[in-house]
């Protein structure tokens, strides 16, 4: 696990109030235990915050070498202890408020055998009780496992424990997907225990029944608890065999117990355990988690939907607008104010225009290929970060499944193509898919770059890591000399060749060679009409912007705001808004250069496309991908900064400088060609 | 291009104090624009890759296949109907015969083509200005008389895409015989099918538009 470097002064200072605390503790009844890997680094409620010992060399043994063998002791609660600085920020503090605290999470060891990487783990699951605590909050400190004897005994003392400091640690506010799952267990808890007309509290090895309501008082008396005998304080350790740590795990197995079968408890009351079967017959109706899941997802999927079309509808104005501006015409100004209405008359008109399948297509296929190009367009609006909390789904896989996605894009060209039955059809779609599959080689590797410099392909966790790691206003926040663009000479290299391919790619000009007009007639939508070509249509200025997006999380520093650490950021509102404007301000101004590209540059013959990917591009991104992992590897912090910077003056002035010359160029020798009104 | 303005006998409206100045007006702004457009398109890169060495015409094949005018001229052949067989005005005014040199590439190709065009743009500029400051006062159109001519007459004029013969044979009714117009798109498109062997769709499109091939101008 990467540890990130402490910087700032602050840290030093929690290093040495650390060190205070720890030379306080009363080291000789602490039992020492190896702790090598605490992860996630980021956490939110719902995930499982996993404490990992060293891994076993010698084969049968689950024990983690260093560890005590009483960690699988089910009749000792195991906790995992957050001991050090927390760090809040509140939306309405200007500063972030700093405190020393102690937080236990009660945990379940599991045995080296059945992980992966071959060591001891105590886990613990961060559920909603913890979102008051641990919920946008940095931990900087001690992380220990402690055990006590069990509840009810008077000393406190830990059994043993182990820690090593400093680890980091992110509480984030829990996502809508975690809290819609959390709100069906609460449903289902809630019913389940008043059906068995129990309360429980989970104290590290099972749950405890703190109340029971007598069987003589409940109408149910049949399907109680109490009539089963169960009493106060008894804990209840498993059901049908699987561990209980907390009240959703026994709604669980009361969910998926058919009706007339029975669920087996295993009890600990005094020491002892003894298993006892409760009637599931006539259980409460118990919802699955994934049920209201699928409710927000299906909300968010609208929601990019609609996104998506709104945007790329608006889109087809601005690439029209622009467009004529260029050509030295007006374009469409009629339909609303300066006709920015005028994509959903064009939709209407679409809609309403007669379906034609032609005779000799291939029917399903013709049918499907429209909604394949969207569906791999519209799909990655799901990793797309348009805000610090404004994503469908941060996934660790962020990139990967981005690449992925855009694979039905291509996908869709061939079908439409094939399917069309008419040779400039079949033609254009051949070339897209040669074009498409050429072009995600650079594409791919020019975006492991950042990766590299990130370490994760999350698209949240990339921007992140653009927001500059010492906390001085000039230099937290993603100002620009923060982004990955400017980070070194050949990530800035990357930048371009991801932008090339990312045209290629998106057939648009000068690489449009699938849909050339005077080659191809229209490529393979020459037969759609109506809507599957409003579909078409739609996806191709979706994607306009979605390679703008991308290339603004991946390499200009999404939605960071300048001067203000990620805290302060989450903690406000118009912070957010801002980022939110920020992210769309540098998408738009890298769309408008893709629609000034499309109205500059003739079209490459196909021979020159793809001699330009394979000669040039490819062995540029293999090498500028060799060199970024061997600089992030070798390079020391203080040459990266220099270099950082250094590049930002160099190529980013250098490409101001250029611009800026030209545009004094075009001055001198024709002043009258420029207005600085952006209608007319 | 098609309001019939030149007819037989002269123009059908006078131009009027205000269009000569919107005349000269928009000749300033054309003469700034072409430097724009050829920082834009004639050294751009990725169009010279697109057009240098495509299809190359030699003269001796562009004379063989009858191209006139620019194309002819792309190829290195030096003709100008308006310089070499003057008729109208044009012995009164100043201008160069812009003839191709292979400058990106082989001589007459794609390029060279339309790098002729677009110096004779700029000398169009030239001729235009020299024909409004010697605009002359007076009628604007001559009713010619029908007469029932006998035998055949030709003219050969520099139009916009190079010779174009007009032959007419008369014999003495109202209708003549035979009227035949010679253009160049016409032939121009014959040599399309030699030059277009072995080539790419892409290339193809460059050769014809370097042709400047209209379609009205080939139905004969």
């Amino acid at each position: 696990m990467r540890k990130l470097v402490p910087l700032n002064t602050q840290l030093v200072l929690t290093g040495l109030a650390l060190a205070l605390v720890l030379s306080s503790c009363d080291a000789s009844s602490l039992q020492e235990g190896p702790i090598v890997d605490v992860r996630p680094q980021k956490l939110q409620v719902g995930d499982e915050l996993i404490v990992e010992g060293p891994a076993v060399k010698a084969a049968p043994s689950s024990l983690s070498p260093g560890w005590p063998r009483s960690v699988f002791a089910t009749k000792v609660p195991t906790v995992i202890l957050l001991e050090g600085t927390f760090t809040r920020y509140a939306a309405k503090e200007n500063e972030p408020r700093q405190y020393q605290d102690r937080v236990e999470l009660l945990a379940r060891p599991i045995p080296a055998a059945s992980n992966p990487s071959q060591a001891t783990q105590v886990v613990a699951l961060l559920t909603v009780k913890h979102r008051q605590r641990l919920g946008w909050v940095r931990f900087e400190g001690r992380v220990g496992v402690e055990q006590r004897p069990a509840s009810g005994a008077a000393s406190s003392s830990p059994l043993w424990s182990s820690s090593q400091a400093p680890y980091r640690l992110v509480f984030f506010q829990p996502s809508m997907r975690s809290l819609a799952s959390t709100f069906v267990e609460w449903v289902n808890d809630d019913r389940l225990l008043a059906w068995l007309g129990i309360a429980v509290e989970p104290n590290g090895t099972g749950l405890e029944i703190t109340a029971l309501q007598s069987s003589s008082s409940s109408g149910q008396s049949a399907s109680s608890a109490a009539h089963h005998g169960l009493l106060q304080g008894d804990i209840l350790l498993r059901a049908n065999g699987r561990p209980l740590t907390s009240s959703g795990e026994l709604s669980t197995a009361f969910r998926h117990a058919s009706p007339r079968s029975v669920v087996t408890l295993t009890v600990l009351r005094g020491g002892r355990e003894f298993t006892q079967p409760l009637s599931a017959n006539e259980k409460p109706l118990l919802l699955p988690p994934a049920l209201l899941q699928l409710l927000v997802m299906v909300i968010f999927g609208l929601a990019a939907l609609t996104l998506a079309l709104v945007i790329s509808g608006v889109l087809t104005w601005v690439e029209r607008r622009v467009a004529a501006r260029i050509q030295s015409r007006v374009g469409p100004n009629r339909v609303g104010p300066q006709g920015i209405l005028q994509w959903i008359a064009d939709g209407i008109k679409l809609v309403l225009k007669e379906d034609i399948i032609p005779d000799a297509v291939d029917r399903p296929l013709f049918r499907l290929a429209p909604y394949l190009v969207f569906m791999g367009l519209l799909g990655t609006f799901v990793v797309l970060p348009f805000g610090q909390l404004l994503i469908i789904s941060d996934l660790n896989i962020g990139l990967l499944y981005l690449i992925a996605i855009t694979g039905f894009v291509s996908l869709g060209l061939i079908a439409a193509g094939w399917s069309s039955n008419n040779k400039w059809s079949l033609l254009g779609g051949m070339r897209s898919a040669a074009q498409i599959m050429s072009y995600e080689i650079p594409t791919g590797l020019a975006l492991m770059t950042p990766v590299i410099l990130a370490g994760s392909l999350s698209t949240q966790t990339i921007i992140e890591r653009q927001g500059g790691l010492v906390s001085a206003w000039f230099a937290q926040g993603g100002w620009p000399w923060n982004w990955f663009v400017f980070d070194n000479p050949l990530a800035f290299l990357c930048f371009l060749i991801y932008f090339t391919s990312a045209l290629a790619e998106g057939n648009r000009t000068p690489f449009d060679l699938p849909e050339a007009e005077s080659e191809l007639v229209a490529g393979y939508q020459i037969e759609y009409s109506g809507w599957r070509f409003a579909v078409f249509m739609l996806s191709e200025w979706a994607n306009l912007f979605v390679i703008g997006a991308v290339a603004t999380t991946v390499f200009l520093g999404g939605w960071q705001v300048p001067g203000f650490s990620l805290e302060q950021q989450a903690s406000s509102l118009w912070l957010q808004l801002l980022g939110l404007g920020i992210f769309f301000a540098k998408s738009m101004t890298l769309v408008f250069v893709i629609i000034w590209i499309r109205w500059t540059l003739p079209r490459f013959r196909i021979d020159q496309m793809m001699s330009l990917c394979w000669k040039y591009l490819v062995p540029w991104a293999f090498a500028s991908l060799l060199f970024v992992a061997l600089w992030v590897w070798l390079a020391p912090e203080w040459l990266r900064l220099l270099t950082q910077v250094l590049t930002m003056a160099i190529f980013g002035g250098g490409t101001a400088v250029i611009f800026f010359a030209r545009v004094a160029f075009n001055w001198r020798q024709n002043p009258e060609a420029f207005s600085w009104r952006p209608f007319y | 291009l098609t309001y019939n303005y030149l007819r037989i006998g002269g123009v059908s409206f006078d131009a009027t104090a205000d269009w000569i100045q919107r005349c000269y007006q928009f000749l300033e702004h054309f003469e700034k624009v072409l430097p724009e457009f050829d920082r834009l398109i004639t050294d751009n890169e990725i169009f010279i890759h697109r057009c240098a060495n495509i299809c190359a015409i030699s003269a001796a094949q562009a004379m063989a296949y009858g191209l006139v005018g620019p194309n002819l001229r792309a190829s290195g052949v030096n003709f100008d109907v308006r310089r070499d067989i003057p008729y109208s005005i044009y012995q009164q005014l100043n201008f160069d015969v812009v003839i191709g040199g292979g400058t990106m590439g082989t001589l007459g190709d794609c390029w060279d083509r339309f790098w002729v065009r677009c110096e004779e743009m700029k000398q169009s500029v030239a001729l235009v200005r020299q024909c409004l400051d010697r605009l002359p006062q007076g009628p604007i159109y001559n009713k010619p008389k029908r007469i029932r001519p006998k035998g055949e007459a030709w003219a050969r004029v520099e139009s916009s895409r190079g010779d174009m013969f007009c032959y007419v044979i008369g014999n003495g009714s109202p209708t003549p015989e035979r009227v035949h117009f010679r253009t160049g798109s016409f032939n121009a498109m014959q040599v399309v099918r030699p030059q277009s062997r072995g080539i790419m769709v892409a290339d193809l499109v460059a050769l014809i538009a370097s042709l400047d091939v209209i379609a009205p101008e080939i139905d004969r």
